[in-house]
């Protein structure tokens, strides 16, 4: 069973959670358009496989992202065991500016979490990334995690750590003639 | 007071009182003119004494002769200037009367005047509403010298030239109201007027398009709502859609190019993450990368496409095809997708390992779906995508046969226990490794005819084949083990693949399931034969089946078939029944699977029960003259209890 990255997309991007979702294949993708200030970003998501036997195709997508979402189901811990396989991946395959949020999901399963809030934050700290705890099925936490991680892009861009139009970080900067400023949309790619 | 007053009402008849009266009340005292006669005397008269008196009289004379005479000199004046102004009212008459005559004059030339006034102004009024007309007429017919400028010239399209536009648009349709209801020949000339300008502006709006549409070199486009309305309004002539269009896809496919020699040259910043080409001696991972880029690539171009020409359009006036987009969209994608061809095309033809061909070749496999996700049937991209599966399916078959013709060059005798050769089992892991991959790759085998068909034709034909060959080379094997070679050789392929022939499809897979099945069968028959001639029953097996054709008699008096015969073949069995573990074919041991080991054993056994059955029942017929002989035999029921 999966741990929820397709639901999770879908829940951002419809707004409705998908109770049974087939295994993903290969790849699927999705956008949504987000308000950030008073700039339009649009979001292009690569909902990417879990399942080991698509690894091979799936790692081709990390190379466009400006971030990752990596996602392990709280209510099964050995999804949590196997996230530093998929962080070697994320780091090796993506540049170092690459914003990547861990997301702790299915939280409406709380009698059978397995994994507690306290111990997966402190994983996250020490590598270095964002965290934060989701349900596909209530919603809670999702449009969050998503608007979160183009904020942190967005952040770093302005910070200038990300430069806009370089190949292969999935940010580039548009030039709209009604607004000056650059609004960019990032690439993200779930794994997990 | 009191008593005088008392004394006027009393005394008043008494004439002294009266004069009293008069001189105690003197009326003049009161009287105005006696004291302004009075005052007047006060000034020439100073002392009241006898001369003064006696020359009062002679003064008061000479004042008034003096007096008279001012008077007199005053009214000279005055009748001087009475005459004066006689002459001059005179004077004034005269003027009136000439004013007068004057004046009559005027009036006659004033009427001719007024007369033209009242003419003119009515003429000023006509005048006033023609021009207001005319205004209005110029208001609805004709541009300004602003608009006209902005329709044919301006650098930028805004607001304000859409507007000119629409206007120069309904200009156009109300002078067909024009034609038809007044002037004919105005209506025309403005019409193509407005024809002419129309022509100009929507020839500087496709040159602001191109324009336009050539600065999108960036990785991600804005389409501003002018552009989409531009589109849209050039798009009325198919032909500047067409050009517009044609320069859209141009500058993307080149963007498209350019980004990705970027990821295969340069990765990203500061060289992280590493550029495709890095990756170009592990063939697998290179292709993948080269596959997933095209992939995203053509995602993100699709969305560009649908936001360009689908989304919230203004006042759509051209009706939209959905069916264009794919069609652009492989364009825009061929100058990389050529170059993910040219790689790939290299890759495979450089690859050695045979798993990695297959993996590469279900790659290319499962990117063939997905493109065509994006690009529906009949698109020169996926036909690209197609021929390089094809030419993988073909490499891939020719690793198999060379695999395969290496097999059958050096086929060895079956082993002493009669599994499979070394080379056999060799073959077979990569059978198996080649059809486990189904589990580590995106493309399903299931349903991939060409596929399946490619590895039995390469693999599993050959593998069958080297398993007759094999058997056939040792000449010393009976029947039996020969069939158990066999079997097992099939039995292991059959193993592996029990998965993808039952699909139902013809791929070839199913002529093993065949070829199975013929050799079990023969051994049936083997251990059915093997059995009754261990129980000395084979010799009355074939008599029996020879007379129950073509013998009509006494079976008893038939050759072969007495009871003295069938009695001592009877108590043979019968002791064969004790001793079960002779009943299977000795080598039958060497059977693998368990379950074909006692299906042939059962299924040769159940033979043997048939025959049983129907021998006996033979016997019992009187008919056939053998007497009392049934009494010394087994029911069938039995014979199937211990047999079966
Ligand atoms: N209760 C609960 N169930 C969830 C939640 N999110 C997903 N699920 C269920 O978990 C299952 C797997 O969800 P998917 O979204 O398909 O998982 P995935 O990560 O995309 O799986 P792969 O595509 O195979 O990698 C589905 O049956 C969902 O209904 C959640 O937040 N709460
Ligand atoms: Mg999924």
């Amino acid at each position: 069973m999966g741990v929820g990255k397709s639901c999770l997309l879908h829940q951002f991007t419809e707004r409705k959670f998908m109770s049974d979702c087939p295994h993903t294949i290969g790849v699927e993708f999705g956008t949504r358009i987000i308000e950030a200030g008073n700039q339009k970003i649009k979001l292009q998501i690569w909902d990417t496989a879990g399942q080991e036997r698509f690894r091979a195709v799936t790692r081709s997508y990390y190379r466009g992202a400006a971030g990752a979402l990596m996602v392990y189901d709280i209510t099964r811990r050995n999804t949590y065991n196997h996230l530093s396989s998929w962080l070697t991946d994320a780091r090796n395959l993506t540049n170092p500016n690459t914003v990547i949020f861990l997301i702790g999901n299915k939280t409406d399963l709380e009698a059978q979490r397995e994994v507690t809030y306290e111990e997966a934050k402190q994983f996250a700290d020490e590598n270095g990334l964002l965290f934060m705890e989701t349900s596909a099925k209530s919603g809670e936490k999702v449009e969050d995690a998503f608007v979160d991680t183009a904020r942190k892009i967005h952040q770093n861009i302005l910070d200038g750590s990300i430069e806009p139009n370089m190949a292969d970080n999935g940010v580039t900067e548009k030039r709209d003639t009604l607004r000056p400023a650059p609004p960019n949309p990032p690439k993200e790619s779930c794994s997990c | 007071m009191t008593s005088l007053d008392h004394g006027d009402t009393a005394h008043n008849k008494n004439p002294l009182n009266k004069k009293l009266q008069k001189i105690l009340n003197p009326k003049f005292l009161s009287d105005i003119d006696t004291q302004d006669a009075l005052l007047a005397l006060s000034d020439f008269f100073p002392e009241n004494n006898v001369r003064s008196r006696r020359k009062l009289r002679s003064d008061t004379e000479l004042r008034g002769l003096r007096l008279n005479e001012e008077f007199l000199a005053s009214l000279e004046t005055v009748n001087s200037a009475l005459e004066q102004l006689s002459v001059e009212v005179k004077s004034i008459d005269s003027c009136y009367k000439d004013m007068t005559a004057r004046l009559g004059e005027t009036r006659e030339r004033c009427a001719e005047v007024l007369e033209q006034t009242a003419t003119l102004q009515k003429e000023m009024q006509q005048v006033e509403k023609r021009s207001l007309l005319l205004d209005a007429f110029c208001h609805k017919f004709q541009l300004s010298s602003q608009e006209t400028q902005l329709l044919e010239q301006a650098d930028e399209v805004g607001p304000s030239f859409f507007q000119a536009l629409r206007k120069v648009q309904h200009i156009h349709t109300d002078c067909q109201t024009l034609i038809r209801s007044s002037d004919l020949h105005v209506g025309l000339e403005i019409m193509e007027s407005m024809a002419g300008i129309q022509e100009r502006a929507y020839e500087n709006l496709f040159r602001w398009c191109q324009r336009t549409c050539r600065s999108f070199t960036g990785e991600f486009p804005v389409f501003t709502h002018e552009l989409k309305n531009a589109l849209q309004i050039v798009s009325q002539r198919e032909a500047l859609r067409v050009y517009v269009l044609d320069d859209y896809v141009t500058t993307r496919r080149s963007s498209l190019v350019r980004s990705f020699i970027d990821s295969l040259t340069l990765g990203g910043p500061g060289g992280n993450p590493k550029p495709i080409e890095m990756h170009s001696h592990d063939p697998v991972r290179y292709a993948s990368d080269l596959l997933g880029w095209l992939h995203q690539a053509m995602a993100s171009e699709n969305e560009l496409l649908v936001a360009l020409l689908l989304q919230d359009i203004p006042d759509s006036v051209v009706s939209v095809d959905k069916s264009e987009i794919p069609m652009l969209l492989n364009r825009i994608c061929e100058g990389a997708s050529h170059m993910v061809k040219v790689r790939l095309e290299q890759i495979l033809s450089n690859v050695i390992d045979s798993m990695d061909l297959f993996r590469i070749s279900n790659n290319i496999r499962f990117y063939q779906n997905v493109y065509h996700g994006f690009l529906g049937d009949n698109s020169e991209l996926l036909k690209f995508v197609a021929d390089m599966y094809e030419l993988s399916l073909k490499l891939f078959a020719k690793h198999l046969n060379g695999h395969a013709s290496k097999l059958l060059e050096s086929v060895s005798e079956p082993p002493f226990d009669l599994e499979p050769t070394i080379q056999f089992t060799e073959s077979l892991t990569l059978l198996r490794s080649i059809l486990s991959l189904e589990n580590t790759s995106v493309a399903p085998l299931e349903g991939n005819r060409p596929l399946l068909h490619t590895i039995y034709e390469s693999l599993v034909a050959p593998l069958i084949e080297y398993a007759t060959i094999s058997a056939s080379l040792d000449s010393t094997l009976s029947q039996a083990e020969l069939l158990i070679y066999q079997i097992n050789c099939c039995d292991r392929l059959h193993q592996g693949l029990a998965l993808y022939y039952s699909t139902g499809e013809e791929t070839g897979f199913e002529k093993l399931l065949v070829q199975l099945q013929t050799h079990q069968d023969r051994l049936i028959q083997e251990q059915a034969s093997f059995f009754l001639s261990k129980a000395k029953l084979n010799i009355i097996h074939m008599h029996y089946l020879t007379a129950d054709k073509s013998y009509e008699g006494a079976l008893s008096l038939y050759s072969g078939l007495e009871s003295d015969s069938l009695l001592q073949a009877i108590l043979s069995l019968q002791q064969l029944l004790a001793l079960p573990d002779q009943h299977p074919i000795p080598q039958l041991d060497c059977l693998r699977s368990k379950k074909i080991r006692d299906y042939i054993l059962g299924s040769g056994m159940r033979l043997v029960c048939d025959f049983y059955t129907s021998l006996h029942s033979s016997i019992s017929d009187p008919s056939n003259g053998y007497g009392d002989l049934k009494d010394k035999l087994h029911q069938p029921s039995e014979i199937e209890h211990l047999l079966l």
